[in-house]
C-alpha cells in the first residue's frame, strides 16, 4: 500500500480511503458508530496546586477517527494516559469499550492498541524480539501474527536488526506494529509524528491511512493539523486542561455564509459591502474579498454586486482550515486563563 | 475491521498471561549481552577459586585423612564462591530488568496493554528466581564434577565422597538453603532500588554498592566504638544485613567452624534465629517498598 501515495496525489488517496471507511456495506453492516468506545466523564488530575486536566468528557464512537488537539501542555497526553490507565485520575474516570478502565484494566486494554509520545522500545533487542517480547505479554500472538504486522508497517526487511541501529521513523512504525499484534479494536495514538522528519511524516502518515482504511477506531493526538483535518471525522481542542471545542471536522471548516470573491479592483466592492447591515465584516485578505451574502447564498452576492455594476471573476465557499480554528481557541502561550 | 488475516480469536486472549509476561521478561534477561558477560565471568572466577581451594594448604592430606573436614571446607569454599558471583549477577541483572523498563519507557507500553503493575513485578520476580536456580543448578554441576574429579585424582574412586555420613548431607543441603537465601536476598534488593530509583545508574548503582558498604560499615563502627568508647556502634552491627548474610553458615552449622566470607557482626553469641529475623525483616522492607511504590505511583516516563 505504501507505493500508492507516490503515484496518486494525497488528496485522491485521502478522497478513496474516506470512501471505503464511510461506504463499504460489508463495514456498515458490522458497526454500530453510535457507541461509545472511549469516553470520559469529569475526568481531572491535578499534579500538586496544578490542575493538568479539568472536568473533561469526551465521547469517541465505534469506527471514527477521532482528533485530539491542543498546544503542548494543554493536558493531552496526561488524558492519554489516564485513559490506558498509566495515571490515575484526581477526579471522574474513563470508560473504554464500556467498561471502567481503572477497575477493568486487564479486561479492556488487551483490546486496546497505543503509542504513547516517543516509541518505548527494547534497543538491544532486534525488531522481531521486541514484538515477541510484547506478544508473550498478551498471552501470546502467533508467529504468522508477527509477520503480518512486520510487513504492514513495511519494516520486514530490517526485522532482525536490532532496534538501536533504526531510524526514528523505524522506531515509530514498530511501535504501531506493537500496537496492532492483537488486532485492537480501538488505536490511541499520541503525536505519532512527533521526532519524525519530513519523510518519517511522509512514512507514517501512509501508514495511519492504511489503518483508517482498514476500519479502526482511531483516537489521535497530533500537531500535523493539515493530517488531522484529511483524517479524522471528529476533533477536540483543549487547551490548559480544559475542552474548548468539539466538533466534526466538516463543522469546523464549514464557511459559515462567507465567501472569496476575486476581482481586478476589489476597494469599490468592500466599501458598498461594509454599507450594508449584513456586510460589516467584509475584509480583504491577500488581495481577495470575504465577505458575507444578504441570503447566505453566493448567487445573492454575486447578483447584488452586479446591479452596481461589479462583477466578479469567480465566487468561492470561504472554508476556514484547522489550524486557524486551533489559533483561534487556543491561547498563545503565557496569556492568561 | 481487522488488519489480521488470522482470527481474531486467536489474536485476542481475554487477559494478560502471567506465564507470558515471565517469559517476556526470560527473553529481556536471555537476549542482552551483559547477562551472558556476567555468566562468563562469574565461571572464570567459579574456575580460580575452586583450583585455589585445592591448592591451598594441605588439601590431600586433609582429604586423606579426613574426607569429611575437606568435604566441608571444600563447601563452605564454593558457597562462597557462589554467593558473591550469584550476588553481582542477581543485583545487576535484576536491577537492569526493572530500571530499564522505566529508563527506556517500555514501562508504559507494557501496562497500556493490561498487564497490571503488581502482575509485572511478581513476573520481573519470577523470571529472576529462574535465572537463580538455573546459575544454582549449573554451578551445583560444576562444584559436583570437580569434587568428585578430586576424588578420583586424589583416592583412584569417588567412595570417599560417597561414603561420607549423613551429616555431610545436611550440611551440604543448609549450604543450598544459604546460597538461596541469599540470591532472594539479592533480587529483593536489586529490584527495590530499581522500582525507587526508577533509573538504571540508579538502580544498578545502589544494589552493587549496597553489600560493599554495610560490611564496610562494620570497620566504621568498629572505629566509633573505639572513639566514643560505646558499645552501641559494635551491637548496630548486629542489625546489618551483608554481615548477617556472611554469618548465616556458621549459625546455622554451630557444630563445627565455619570460616565466614568478609565481614561478621562485631556481636559474639549471634543465633540463627537472629539471623532469619533481621534477614527476613530486610527482605520485608525491601519486597514493600517496590510493591508499595510500583502499586501507587503513577508512571509518567
Amino acid at each position: 500500500m505504501l507505493w500508492v501515495s507516490t503515484v496518486w496525489t494525497p488528496e485522491l488517496l485521502t478522497f478513496f480511503l474516506r470512501l471505503a471507511r464511510h461506504k463499504s456495506p460489508a463495514r456498515g453492516a458490522t458497526l454500530n458508530v453510535n457507541t461509545a468506545v472511549l469516553s470520559t466523564h469529569g475526568l481531572s488530575k491535578q499534579y500538586g496546586s496544578r490542575p493538568a486536566v479539568r472536568d473533561l468528557d469526551l465521547e469517541v464512537r465505534r469506527g471514527e477517527v477521532f482528533g485530539f488537539l491542543g498546544p503542548n501542555g494543554a493536558g493531552k497526553t496526561t488524558t492519554i494516559r489516564m485513559a490506558l490507565g498509566l495515571i490515575r485520575p484526581t477526579a471522574g474516570w474513563v470508560e473504554v469499550l464500556g467498561r471502567d478502565v481503572q477497575r477493568h484494566r486487564a479486561d479492556v486494554l488487551p483490546r486496546v492498541g497505543a503509542l504513547v509520545e516517543t516509541p518505548a522500545l527494547y534497543p538491544y533487542l532486534s525488531g522481531r524480539s521486541n514484538l515477541r517480547a510484547f506478544a508473550h505479554m498478551l498471552g501470546g500472538v502467533p508467529d504468522a501474527r508477527l509477520d503480518e504486522v512486520l510487513d504492514l508497517v513495511g519494516l520486514a526487511d530490517r526485522q532482525r536488526d536490532r532496534v538501536r541501529t533504526y531510524s526514528m521513523g523505524m522506531k515509530q512504525r514498530l511501535g504501531v506494529a506493537v500496537a496492532l499484534l492483537n488486532d485492537p479494536e480501538l488505536l490511541i495514538l499520541d503525536e505519532p509524528a512527533n521526532g519524525l522528519d519530513p519523510a518519517g511524516i511522509v512514512e507514517m502518515r501512509d501508514l495511519l491511512r492504511q489503518l483508517v482504511a482498514s476500519g479502526k477506531t482511531v483516537f489521535i493526538s497530533s500537531h500535523v493539523l493539515a493530517e488531522v483535518q484529511q483524517i479524522c471525522d471528529r476533533v477536540a481542542i483543549i487547551d490548559r486542561g480544559e475542552l474548548v471545542r468539539e466538533a466534526t471536522v466538516a463543522d469546523l471548516v464549514a464557511s459559515h455564509g462567507e465567501f472569496v470573491l476575486r476581482m481586478e479592483n476589489p476597494e469599490p466592492a468592500l466599501a458598498l459591502l461594509r454599507a450594508q447591515p449584513w456586510g460589516s465584516a467584509a475584509r480583504l485578505d491577500d488581495g481577495e474579498l470575504v465577505a458575507a451574502s444578504p441570503t447566505g447564498r453566493g448567487r445573492d452576492l454575486v447578483r447584488f454586486l452586479a446591479q452596481s455594476g461589479i462583477w466578479a471573476d469567480t465566487i468561492d465557499e470561504r472554508q476556514r482550515n484547522l489550524e486557524e480554528i486551533f489559533l483561534s481557541l487556543t491561547a498563545p502561550i503565557g496569556a492568561g486563563s | 475491521m481487522s488488519t489480521a488475516a488470522l482470527p481474531v480469536a486467536v489474536l485476542r486472549p481475554a487477559r494478560p498471561s502471567f506465564p507470558g509476561a515471565v517469559r517476556s521478561e526470560l527473553l529481556k534477561i536471555g537476549r542482552q549481552w551483559l547477562t551472558w558477560w556476567l555468566v562468563a565471568g562469574f565461571a572464570a572466577i567459579t574456575a580460580i577459586a575452586l583450583v585455589a581451594i585445592v591448592a591451598s594448604g594441605a588439601p590431600r592430606d586433609t582429604f586423606n585423612a579426613s574426607p569429611r573436614t575437606f568435604y566441608l571446607a571444600y563447601l563452605s569454599g564454593v558457597l562462597q564462591v557462589f554467593t558473591i558471583g550469584s550476588g553481582v549477577f542477581l543485583l545487576i541483572v535484576g536491577s537492569r530488568l526493572v530500571s530499564m523498563e522505566y529508563g527506556n519507557g517500555t514501562i508504559r507500553m507494557v501496562l497500556a496493554r493490561g498487564t497490571s503493575r503488581l502482575g509485572l513485578l511478581a513476573a520481573q520476580y519470577t523470571a529472576l528466581a529462574i535465572a537463580g536456580a538455573l546459575l544454582l543448578a549449573g554451578f551445583a554441576a560444576v562444584a559436583t564434577a570437580s569434587l568428585l574429579a578430586i576424588s578420583t585424582a586424589w583416592h583412584g574412586s569417588i567412595s570417599p565422597i560417597t561414603s561420607l555420613p549423613a551429616a555431610a548431607w545436611t550440611d551440604t543441603w543448609l549450604n543450598v538453603l544459604v546460597a538461596g537465601v541469599s540470591m532472594v536476598v539479592c533480587i529483593l534488593l536489586g529490584t527495590a532500588a530499581a522500582v525507587v530509583g526508577r533509573s538504571v545508574a540508579f538502580g544498578v548503582g545502589v544494589a552493587v554498592g549496597y553489600f560493599p558498604a554495610d560490611n564496610f560499615a562494620v570497620i566504621v563502627m568498629a572505629l566509633l566504638t573505639r572513639i566514643t568508647h560505646q558499645d552501641v556502634w559494635v551491637n548496630a552491627t548486629q542489625y546489618f544485613l551483608g554481615p548477617i548474610l556472611n554469618y548465616l553458615p556458621a549459625a546455622l552449622q554451630a557444630d563445627h567452624r565455619v570460616r565466614a566470607a568478609f565481614f561478621t557482626p562485631l556481636v559474639q553469641g549471634i543465633d540463627a534465629t537472629h539471623c532469619w529475623v533481621v534477614i527476613g525483616v530486610y527482605s520485608f522492607v525491601f519486597l514493600a517498598a517496590a510493591v508499595a511504590l510500583t502499586w501507587r505511583r503513577d508512571v509518567l516516563h
